[in-house]
C-alpha cells in the first residue's frame, strides 16, 4: 500500500541545513495499523506531510496506493489526496460551518451531488458517534467531540489511508482511548490502512500492529509492536517501552528491595503472549513447594497480544528455587535473577 | 418651535443632502468591499509562504496599496481629477465622488482584509490542501469564510470612514450633507445647518456601527 524508497528531506534555511528525513525505506501493508514515534524534532511530522504530500522529499520515491507522490502532477496530486486522508492534532475544523458541513467539505471538493453527501454524512455521524450534533458549531464541541468530526471528515471520500498526525496528543486520557478505540473499529469495518505518528507510547501500544521508531531523521528500529515492547534494542526503544511499562521505577525500587530483602531471590519475569494466560506459578509454587511474594508486576495488552512483567521474591530450599527458576524458563518465561540473599 | 431654533434649515435641500450621502457611502463601500477583498486575497496568497508565494506581485500590490493609503484624501480627490473626469465625464455631482472615495477607501480596506486572513489558522488551509482542494475553493470555501467577522468588522469601519470622504468630497463640488454644511453653513455663517447636518451624520455613522456590530456578532461562530 505504502513504499518508502531512500527518502530525504532536506530544508535549507538562512542559517543551516536541517535533515528532516534522513534516507528512510518503509513498506507499510494494506489494513494494516502502523505507528511511528519518535520525540518532537525526530523528523516524524515531515515524514506524515511527505505521504500527502504536503512535503515533496528532496530525493527518494513515495509510493502510496499507485500514485508515484514525488513526481505526480499538481492535478494528479490533488485527486491522490482525496483518497489519502489526514486527521489532526489541532482538528483543524473550519468554524464558519457546522459539524455537517465540515464533514461534508472534502465531498465538496470532490464534487459529490448534495443528495449524495448528505447521505454520506448521515452514515458518517453515525459511524463515529455524533449522532444529534449535526447542526452544532464547531466551537460548541468538545475536544474528542472536535477530533471525531475530524476523523468523520477524513474518512469522507472513502480513503485507502488515514494519516494521523499526533491525532490524540491535544486529548486528555480518556478520550484519547475513545479515540483510539474509534480508529481501530474503523480499520475493523473499512479495512483502510492507518499511519499513525505519536510521541505516545501507550498509543502504540494500544492500536498499533507495528511501530517504527524515529531518531534524528531515521527509523532507528521497526517491527512488531509486541516484539518492540519484549526486547527493545535501541536506547531511544527502551525509553518509550520504559513509559509504560514504568522499568525506570523499578530500577529504582529494585536497589530498594535488595537492600531491604534480606532472604530469598529475587527473580523478573517476563511472560509474552501466550505465556500471560497460563497458569505456570501457580504450578510452579505446588510443584517445588516454596514460597513467593510477588514484588511487582504489570501487564500491557498489545494489539499482537499481552506483555507481562512480573517480580518475584521466591523463599525456600536453595536448590528448589534453581530448579523453579529452570522450570519457568522451560515453559518459556524469560526468566532474570535480580539478586540473592 | 423649529423654525425659531433653526431659521435657515431648508428640511427639503437637507433630505436631497442626505441621500446623496447615503448613495456616495452605499456605492463606494459596495466598490471598496469588492476591490478591497480581491486586493487582500491578492496579497496574502502572494505573500512568502503561501500558496502563490511571489515576490514581485506581493512587492507591486504592497507598494500600490500602501502609496493610495497614505495619500491624504483631500489631496487624492484633486489628484485623480482627470481620471475622474475621463470616467464620469464631469467632476461634480455625487457620482463625480465615487472614483475618489473607492480608490482612497479600497487599499485601506485590503489592508483589513489582509490582516483577517493572516488569522485564519494555518492548520486549517493545510487540511484543505491535503483534501486535495483546488485554490479557488481555497479562497471561497475556507479563506472568506472564515475571515467573516473580519471582513464584515473591516468594512463597517471603512464604511464609516467613507462617510467622513464624502464630507470632504462635499467641498469641492460632490454634494451631500458635507458639501451642504460648508457652503450653506460654514461659508453664510449658518451654523443651525452645519448643526442639523453635524447631527445626521453622525445618526447614519451611530446607525452604520449598530449594523455592523449586529452582522459581526451574528456571523461569529467562534
Amino acid at each position: 500500500m505504502i513504499t518508502l524508497t531512500d527518502v530525504n528531506k532536506i530544508f535549507d534555511t538562512a542559517t543551516n541545513r536541517i535533515t528532516a528525513v534522513d534516507n528512510v525505506n518503509l513498506t507499510i501493508g494494506n489494513s494494516e495499523i502502523f505507528g511511528i514515534i519518535g520525540y518532537s524534532g525526530a523528523g516524524k511530522s515531515t515524514l506524515i506531510r511527505l505521504l500527502n504530500g504536503l512535503e515533496k522529499p528532496t530525493s527518494g520515491q513515495i509510493n502510496i496506493a499507485g500514485h508515484e507522490l514525488a513526481t505526480v502532477s499538481a492535478k494528479e496530486l490533488r485527486e491522490a489526496r482525496q483518497k489519502i486522508s489526514m486527521v489532526f492534532q489541532h482538528f483543524n475544523l473550519l468554524w464558519s460551518r457546522t459539524v455537517r458541513e465540515n464533514i461534508a467539505f472534502p465531498l465538496e471538493i470532490a464534487g459529490v451531488s448534495k443528495e449524495k453527501r448528505d447521505k454520506k454524512v448521515a452514515e458518517l455521524v453515525e459511524l463515529v458517534g455524533l449522532a444529534g450534533r449535526e447542526d452544532a458549531y464547531p466551537a460548541q464541541l468538545s475536544g474528542g467531540q472536535k477530533q471525531r468530526v475530524g476523523i468523520a471528515r477524513a474518512l469522507s471520500n472513502d480513503p485507502e489511508v488515514l494519516l494521523c498526525d499526533e491525532a490524540t496528543s491535544a486529548l486528555d486520557p480518556e478520550t484519547t482511548d475513545s479515540i483510539l478505540d474509534l480508529l481501530t473499529a474503523i480499520n475493523d469495518k473499512l479495512g483502510l490502512t492507518i499511519v499513525l505518528i505519536t510521541h505516545e507510547m501507550h498509543v502504540i501500544r494500544k492500536i498499533c500492529h507495528r511501530v517504527a521508531v524515529m531518531e534524528a531523521g531515521k527509523i532507528v528500529e521497526i517491527g512488531n509492536v509486541l516484539d518492540v515492547f519484549q526486547s527493545p534494542k535501541e536506547q531511544i526503544t527502551k525509553r518509550f517501552v520504559s513509559q509504560i511499562t514504568q522499568t525506570a521505577g523499578t530500577e529504582h525500587a529494585l536497589q530498594h528491595l535488595k537492600a531491604e530483602s534480606s532472604e530469598g531471590t529475587l527473580v523478573k519475569l517476563v511472560f509474552v503472549g501466550d505465556r500471560t494466560e497460563q497458569p505456570v506459578l501457580s504450578t510452579m509454587i505446588r510443584r517445588f513447594n516454596i514460597d513467593v511474594n510477588i514484588v511487582q508486576g504489570d501487564i500491557s495488552h498489545t494489539k499482537g497480544g499481552a506483555y507481562g512483567t512480573l517480580l518475584l521474591q521466591l523463599i525456600g530450599d536453595k536448590e528448589k528455587v534453581t530448579s523453579a527458576i529452570e522450570f519457568l524458563h522451560n515453559e518459556g518465561v524469560q526468566t532474570e535473577v535480580i539478586g540473592h540473599d | 418651535m423649529i423654525e425659531t431654533l433653526l431659521p435657515h434649515v431648508n428640511w427639503e435641500k437637507m433630505w436631497i443632502a442626505t441621500v446623496e450621502t447615503l448613495y456616495m457611502t452605499a456605492v463606494s463601500t459596495l466598490f471598496t468591499f469588492v476591490i478591497g477583498i480581491a486586493l487582500g486575497v491578492l496579497l496574502f496568497l502572494s505573500s512568502p509562504g503561501q500558496l502563490w508565494a511571489n515576490k514581485l506581485t506581493y512587492t507591486i500590490t504592497s507598494s500600490v496599496v500602501n502609496i493610495f493609503r497614505s495619500i491624504p484624501f483631500i489631496i487624492l480627490i484633486i489628484l485623480i481629477i482627470p481620471f475622474t473626469i475621463l470616467l464620469v465625464g464631469s467632476m461634480r455631482g455625487p457620482n463625480a465622488a465615487l472614483p475618489a472615495l473607492i480608490i482612497g477607501a479600497a487599499p485601506f480596506y485590503a489592508r483589513m482584509v489582509l490582516i483577517g486572513l493572516q488569522e485564519i489558522d494555518k492548520g486549517v488551509l493545510e487540511a484543505a490542501r491535503s483534501m486535495g482542494a483546488k485554490t479557488s475553493t481555497i479562497i471561497f470555501k475556507v479563506l472568506l469564510p472564515e475571515s467573516k467577522p473580519a471582513l464584515f468588522s473591516g468594512i463597517t469601519v471603512t464604511a464609516i470612514a467613507l462617510v467622513g470622504y464624502t464630507a470632504m468630497a462635499g467641498i469641492i463640488g460632490a454634494g451631500g450633507l458635507g458639501n451642504l454644511a460648508y457652503y450653506q453653513g460654514f461659508q453664510r455663517s449658518r451654523y443651525d445647518i452645519v448643526l442639523v447636518s453635524t447631527i445626521l451624520i453622525l445618526i447614519i455613522v451611530f446607525i452604520l456601527q449598530f449594523i455592523g456590530d449586529y452582522v459581526v456578532r451574528k456571523l461569529d461562530k467562534r
